[in-house]
């Protein structure tokens, strides 16, 4: 499922004392399948552009296409929309309140009207892709889980709608380090099976270095930028200046190279660092 | 949701801005009391006039007062029709069983310029007060009463926080209410039942979060050793000043005009 956003301006609270540009002319491509990253300083408009995308928020000025089909033109079921653009907003678990987990992940399918048998499928699938077993969890009340875990069925209760494009915003805020591996661990194996298009709103430069096919960047509610991961993070000063970083392993890399030392500016992971670290040395024994 | 502008406050520095809260408090019950007193439309000059100086002086645009009435439209449009057919007199115009009289034509339009009066006044009280400043001037007016056992300092902080949290909550309700519709609920449509029911997804998050919040700020206010009004001190003393004598007295000279209008027209 691909998506445009065209000339997108979106202003809150027009015509009163308290108006605010929240995005200026933002233009983004998103192609079927891509798995995108989304990053920008506190503030930066990202969670009011992906809100745009499903049409919970209408545009000030400019256009948001869906598959070809402009989102708020005439006789557009904007309700099928929302089920084919899956967002999990950030701290999704405040969003429970059904009694049992089983009946909250329903939610959305019984939105759409499916039969029951179809309901349960999709609740025992989505749950069981965000990790927890159907069985054990199905009959507790959501109130009476983990952090983590509720955090878990929340997603699960977007990803029983079968969306086609998924967008996260801060899956993991303030989950612990293996609670948020496993979140992410998940998206992956997610996206592999259902080869869905993915956007990842995201503060950590590490995991959206590690995940993501592309990088988009905001600033003060324009998107400044866009391109692959390496080409974002090349750009060491230019993030800085906005306030965002570059991956540790990255930045590790680059100051190896203002020493001196004869390795590639551009590693992302720590598993490429050490292969080019490796290679430098046996480069240096061999010299 | 975020639309309602009345009892928001905008900041500002301007003269009005900065009067005690008191001088303010003070002036607009007066005020209210004086439109009440007045009983025709030579006489609302004079509280006319004082708003549109008080507008002037606070810097804020008669067109967003203006369109804080908005709302309100409806209750302003029904006194106008009710006191045009109800009120008898000389007829002007009929329509079927009713009567439009003069009397009820004029009496309608005091109505509903005495209604506009009171919501602009109000709301440039609110519009020109931080509530923090205005629950201050509350406590202070009302600390005479603590002698006979009236909790002015928990008053004051009740409303305080009440005032406090509403935008947070209504950022909340935003927040939950686009989640599940993400989740394709649906609150804008079908029978009043229905529609009810639909407002569960909505209703159960929000209460939670309430309380969490609650929960949240009363162990902030303990851990910081908070024990009601006794022997506390504040930052900010509350103190009257040039301005608000002067202010005083122009508001005096308006009641006078106004009352002694109600004798010489
Ligand atoms: N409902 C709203 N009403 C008014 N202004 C808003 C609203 N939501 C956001 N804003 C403003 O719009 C701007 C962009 O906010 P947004 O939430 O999109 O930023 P963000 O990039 O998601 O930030 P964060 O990383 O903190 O989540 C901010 O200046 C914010 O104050
Ligand atoms: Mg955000």
């Amino acid at each position: 499922m691909s998506i445009v956003v065209k000339n997108l301006t979106h202003v809150y609270m027009p015509g009163t004392p308290f108006e605010s540009v929240a995005l200026k002319d933002v233009n983004w491509e998103i192609a079927d399948g891509e798995f995108w990253g989304l990053i920008g300083h506190t503030g930066s408009g990202k969670s009011t552009l992906i809100q745009h995308l499903n049409g919970l928020l209408k545009p000030t000025s400019g256009e948001i296409i869906v598959n070809g089909v402009n989102l708020h033109s005439k006789g557009v079921n904007i309700k099928s929309i929302r089920q084919k653009v899956g967002l999990v907003f950030q701290y999704p678990e405040h969003q429970l309140f059904e009694e049992t987990v089983e009946k909250d992940v329903a939610f959305g399918p019984r939105n759409m009207n499916l039969p029951e048998d179809q309901v349960e499928k999709r609740v025992r699938e989505a749950l069981e892709l965000v990790g927890l077993n159907y069985e054990e969890v199905k009959d507790k009340s959501p109130f009476e889980l983990s952090g983590g875990q509720m955090r878990r069925v929340a997603i699960a209760g977007v990803l029983a709608m079968n969306p086609e494009v998924l967008i996260l915003d801060e899956p993991t805020a303030g989950l612990d380090p293996r609670g948020r591996d496993e979140i992410l661990d998940e998206i992956v194996t997610l996206r592999k099976r259902r080869r869905i298009t993915v956007i990842l709103v995201s503060h950590s430069m590490e995991d959206i270095a590690k995940l993501v096919d592309k990088i988009a960047v905001m600033h003060r509610g324009k998107m400044i930028k866009s391109g692959t991961p390496r080409e974002i993070f090349g750009d060491y000063k230019g993030l800085t200046a906005m306030g965002l970083g570059i991956p540790q392993i990255t930045e590790l890399m680059l100051r190896l190279r203002e020493k001196g030392k004869n390795v590639a500016g551009d590693i992302l992971t720590v598993e490429e660092a050490r292969d080019e670290i490796l290679k430098a040395i046996r480069r240096k024994g061999s010299a | 949701m975020r639309e309602i502008t009345i009892g928001q406050y905008i900041p500002g520095n301007s003269i009005i801005h900065r009067l005690d809260p008191r001088t303010k408090i003070i002036i607009t019950l007066v005020y209210m009391i004086l439109l009440f007193v007045l009983d025709n439309f030579k006489g609302y000059l004079f509280p006319v006039g004082f708003i549109l100086l008080a507008s002037v002086l606070s810097g804020i645009s008669l067109r967003y007062m203006i369109k804080g009435l908005r709302p309100l439209i409806f209750i302003i449009a029904l006194t106008f029709i009710l006191n045009i057919f109800m009120i008898k007199g000389r007829i002007l115009y009929e329509i079927g069983p009713f009567d439009i009289t003069y009397e009820g034509l004029y009496q309608g339009s005091f109505m509903a310029i005495r209604l506009v009066l009171l919501i602009v006044g109000t709301s440039l009280l609110t519009l020109t007060t931080s509530p923090i400043a205005l629950t201050d001037g509350i406590e202070r007016l009302l600390s005479p009463a603590k002698r006979i056992g009236v909790p002015a300092h928990e008053l004051a902080m009740m409303m305080t926080i009440a005032l406090r949290f509403i935008p947070t909550l209504l950022e909340e309700t935003d927040k939950i209410m686009k989640a599940q519709m993400a989740r394709g609920a649906d609150f804008e449509s079908g029978n009043m039942i229905r529609r009810a029911k639909n407002l569960v997804p909505l209703l159960v998050p929000l209460f939670i979060s309430a309380f969490r919040r609650a929960d949240d700020l009363a162990m902030a206010m303990e851990a910081r050793c908070y024990r009601g009004g006794e022997n506390r001190t504040r930052m900010k003393e509350l103190r009257m000043s040039k301005i608000d004598f002067v202010t005083y007295i122009v508001f005096i000279i308006i009641v006078l005009g106004g009352i002694a209008s109600r004798f010489i027209w």
